[in-house]
């Protein structure tokens, strides 16, 4: 019995141990409290000025997988690190204009193909070493560098040319073009161009470790940055914190630098639903994620619980299907769409009649809680600048599917219900999306369909399998998936609407266009990207969006609203549907 | 006993080298890799994508990529996580201490509470209090964990008792030690309670039923007529035969337990080495995945070994020669 004992004791003090070793310290470090003169050219925010000091505590779904701004990471690292870095422009996330950031001003060449930073004189890096226009040239060198794979250098080239970056002085940087084009400014220096430290990064790119620098545990005090915020201490599985920077090269009013904040901690959580009731627990002070269901209960609680809720409008991301209009064989000599079926797909007439059985108000009611609204071309609203509101709608009308289908030949001639064309196929095709997506509303499409002599089959695939199956088996009838664009500019679309580009889901990677309108498009979408006029390009714009709303290639489902929240306490908050939704200005918030 | 133990490390080899094996391969021949989701991208282009594949390897054959691996891992190299770019043996440090913080806890919750209630249900079987115990281990044999970790959560969510997930409070580096253990604590409650609750259920039927057995024996009845006292005879002659068992058992059930962790992790958002593999295999990053089954199942074996030398110790009818 004694030795019994001794055991359990042993045990318990085994378990205290590691309790024990589960123990923190907190440390400070004089980064955070050293101060360099305000910067001559500081930018001086027109936000109402505010306090210094308190937190924000956020949710973020996953663990941030890097800090490095170059290597590809996803949302969650960027909603991070794009608190920590500056870049040379900025889009506002209100008017959708560019705005300066680093850069105080530029001018472009009159050719349009030589354009000019200047930067801010004064800025510096949290080590106390100035920002330059060394810098800026240090971050193109790694953009374009052979063994960094990044996607920025995806959209900086023209035609395959890439930007050339150089810094003609300290403070002036310059970039020039093969030919002019219109993205060019927001390219050159906007959102997705984080200016990194060449001082710090310089001998990691010629050690060949750049990919692995400033990873999740690379030291804080190593982690040298710009931005509103400085990386102060990284969890894994628990939490992300950032720390004020002292030295941030913004003012308010009052000629105090911001930001006002102490600290922003990102709280690491795996799902929508925790984050939810982490927020109405208390533990979180600010929601940017809100799935529709859970709006009324939040909108209920607003007053009793102190926090507010703002619809911000039409989510960007859309929520799509198409068919397979691929035509030819896999490798195995079997067509991807079975030809009959194709000649169907290719028919106008075929995608107009499945839009027109969309019931889109029924889905909004149904699914959405009616927080959403219809959808019927390629841009929402929510894009100020670009948005055409006079795109071709097929609504909701089955007796036009009816007589679209008579007239295709597609009529039920055995009586069971389900069309047939002239050699007895049945009207019938496969969707296919992945599990967890939209079983609800792929149903309602499939009952209307029935109702028009149409069998709609419906199948579930894991995420991946889905992806690989459109880009690269192909074999697949037609397809449901979500889109989320990386920017409002009509150049991020170049990758779907070219004929020849791998993301043009519904028959990618042509030769040549396989039908007119698809070489209107392309020639459309060349031409936005170089003409420098707005209202030109505009034009040509709204025209790619008429075409694909007329001709159908995606048919568009609904658009969520979009809606977020966070406690009363918070001031300058000014929510917007481009990321970050609500920390976008994180420099200027405050706390009462 | 030396020996024994050797071979059995030995014996860990080729178990270890099928695993890896067989887990490689079949994570493999899954659709997709880690770079699939960049095709939904309308940012990135196709170069780009087979340029990453180039750079991680991933454009070979999968007997070639397994190979590397195993050399690599054979020098205690397990690679570097596609989308952390940080040595994989870096991520699971932190996460597999937090698994075994919890498997312990729960552990000890179910052997702290099934040993006595096992052996109050068995000295007053048939009474009030039996019967309540075993109303409460039939119910934690049979409700689905999954289940009962959502309901926890929502009763944390609801009465505001217990944090909703978690290992720590955000101010958790701020707070003194003591505090900070009673933070610990505080959320270890319910993912252990649901974690525990399963295997204390068992190991309390397990209890009753081996005390109550050894009551019947021979040697008890003599003690008894010896004029011993009921306690005496209960606590020092038949509690010592009948909880033998038992203990060779809590080697096996730590191992169950570091497995289990899984699914609590999972729903009540503690950050162990569960969730990270999960998030590791939904995104196909294939090194980590690895490094956490690895390491995963050499938890498992070394719980078994333990399982095996515990046995050995304490009944010296078992020798292992």
């Amino acid at each position: 019995m004694k030795r019994f004992l001794i055991i359990i004791a042993c045990i318990f003090f085994a378990y205290f141990l590691i309790l024990l070793m589960a123990l923190e310290k907190s440390e400070d470090h004089p980064r955070f409290h050293t101060s360099y003169p305000v910067p001559v050219d500081a930018d001086t925010s027109m936000s109402e000025p505010g306090q210094y000091g308190g937190r924000v505590l956020i949710g973020s779904i996953g663990d941030p997988k890097t800090f490095n701004p170059i290597t590809p990471s996803g949302r969650t690292s960027a909603d991070i690190y794009e608190r920590l870095f500056s870049t040379l422009v900025s889009r506002d996330r209100i008017t959708q204009e560019i705005v300066p950031a680093l850069a105080k001003s530029w001018e472009f060449s009159d050719d349009n193909r030589e354009l000019t930073f200047h930067m801010r004189r004064g800025v510096v890096w949290s080590d106390g070493v100035p920002v330059t226009a060394y810098d800026a040239e240090f971050t193109y060198e790694v953009i374009y560098h052979p063994d960094i794979a990044n996607y920025l250098r995806d959209a900086m080239n023209v035609n395959g040319e890439p930007f050339v970056g150089t810094a003609v002085d300290s403070f002036t940087f310059k970039v020039t073009i093969p030919s002019p084009i219109a993205p060019f400014l927001k390219l050159a220096g906007g959102d997705d161009v984080h200016i990194l430290p060449k001082h710090i990064l310089k001998p990691e790119l010629e050690k060949g470790t750049f990919d692995s620098a400033y990873n999740i545990s690379w030291p804080p005090e190593k982690l040298v940055s710009c931005g509103p915020f400085l990386f102060e201490k990284f969890e894994s599985g628990v939490k992300t914190a950032l720390r004020r920077n002292p030295n941030y090269w913004r003012v308010d009013r009052h000629g105090n630098r911001l930001p006002y904040l102490e600290r922003i901690i990102f709280v690491t959580l795996r799902n929508f639903e925790t984050e939810f009731l982490m927020f109405q627990n208390g533990d979180l002070d600010m929601l940017d994620q809100i799935r529709l269901s859970n709006v009324p209960i939040l909108e209920r609680d607003a007053e009793k619980n102190g926090y507010k809720v703002v619809d911000i409008g039409t989510d960007v991301g859309l929520v799509l299907f198409w068919f397979n209009m691929k035509p030819g064989t896999n490798k195995s000599g079997k067509p991807y769409v079975a030809p009959y079926k194709l000649t169907w797909f290719n028919d106008v007439r075929w995608r107009r009649v499945v839009s027109h059985a969309v019931d889109r108000k029924g889905i909004i009611e149904r699914v959405a809680d009616g927080l959403a609204v219809p959808q019927y071309g390629p841009e929402t609203e929510t894009n100020k600048l670009w948005y055409n509101p006079n795109v071709v709608k097929y609504e909701y009308d089955l007796d036009k599917s009816r007589a679209l289908l008579d007239s295709m030949g597609l009529i039920d001639r055995d009586g069971d219900g389900i069309r047939e064309d002239e050699e007895g196929h049945p009207a019938e095709f496969t969707m296919v999306t992945y599990t967890g997506g939209t079983g609800v509303t792929a149903n309602i499409i499939k009952d209307d369909l029935a109702k028009v002599g149409v069998r709609m089959i419906y199948s579930e695939v894991e995420f991946k399998t889905l992806l690989v199956l459109i880009h690269d088996e192909l074999t697949y009838e037609c397809g449901l998936i979500g889109l989320t664009p990386g920017d409002l500019d009509p150049s991020d679309g170049m990758n779907v609407w070219l004929s020849s580009s791998s993301m043009h889901m519904w028959n990618p990677n042509q030769e040549k266009p396989a039908t007119k309108w698809e070489a209107r498009i392309d020639e459309l979408m060349r031409l936005q990207m170089v003409t420098l006029d707005r209202e030109k390009r505009k034009e040509y714009y709204d025209e790619v969006q008429y075409i694909i709303s007329d001709q159908v290639p995606f048919i568009y489902i609904t658009t969520a609203k979009a809606y977020v929240s966070y406690r009363n306490e918070f001031r300058n908050i000014s929510p917007s549907v481009i990321n970050h939704r609500l920390l976008w200005n994180a420099d200027e918030l405050w706390k009462e | 006993m030396k020996t024994y133990i050797l071979k059995r490390l030995l014996h860990m080899i080729p178990l270890l080298l099928g695993i890896t094996f067989f887990s490689f391969m079949i994570i493999s021949f899954a659709p997709g890799d880690y770079l699939t989701d960049m095709s939904q991208n309308p940012q990135v282009s196709a170069q780009t994508i087979e340029d990453l594949r180039t750079q991680f390897g991933l454009d070979r054959p999968w007997y070639i990529q397994y190979a590397k691996w195993l050399w690599n891992a054979s020098h205690l190299d397990f690679g570097y996580s596609f989308a952390n770019q940080v040595p994989v043996f870096t991520l699971i440090r932190e996460r597999m201490f937090n698994t075994l913080l919890l498997a312990l806890s729960a552990a000890l919750f179910a052997w702290g509470l099934s040993i006595p209630l096992g052996i109050i249900s068995a000295v007053r079987q048939n009474t009030w209090v039996d019967r309540s115990a075993s109303f409460v281990s039939f119910l934690g044999l049979s409700i689905p964990e999954v289940f009962f970790a959502l309901l926890m959560v929502l009763f944390a969510a609801k009465t505001k008792l217990f944090p909703v997930g978690g290992m720590k409070s955000i101010d958790f580096e701020y707070m003194s030690y003591p505090a900070q253990i009673i933070n610990l604590l505080h959320h270890l409650i319910l993912p252990t309670i649901v974690l525990g609750s399963i295997s204390m259920a068992g190991r309390m039927r397990q209890m009753r039923a081996n005390l109550l057995e050894t009551l019947l024996q021979d040697y008890i009845q003599t003690a008894r007529a010896k004029g011993l006292s009921d306690r005496v005879v209960i606590y020092k002659h038949a509690l010592r035969n009948a909880i033998n068992p038992l203990i060779t058992l809590f080697g096996f059930t730590l191992a169950g337990l570091l497995s289990g962790a899984f699914l609590v992790e999972v729903v009540m958002s503690w950050p162990g080495l569960g969730r990270l593999t999960l998030d590791a295999l939904f995104s196909r990053d294939l090194y980590l995945v690895m490094g956490s089954l690895l390491m995963a199942s050499v938890m498992l074996i070394i719980g078994n070994l333990v399982a095996d030398i515990l046995l050995a110790l304490s009944d010296p009818r078992i020798r292992y020669e």
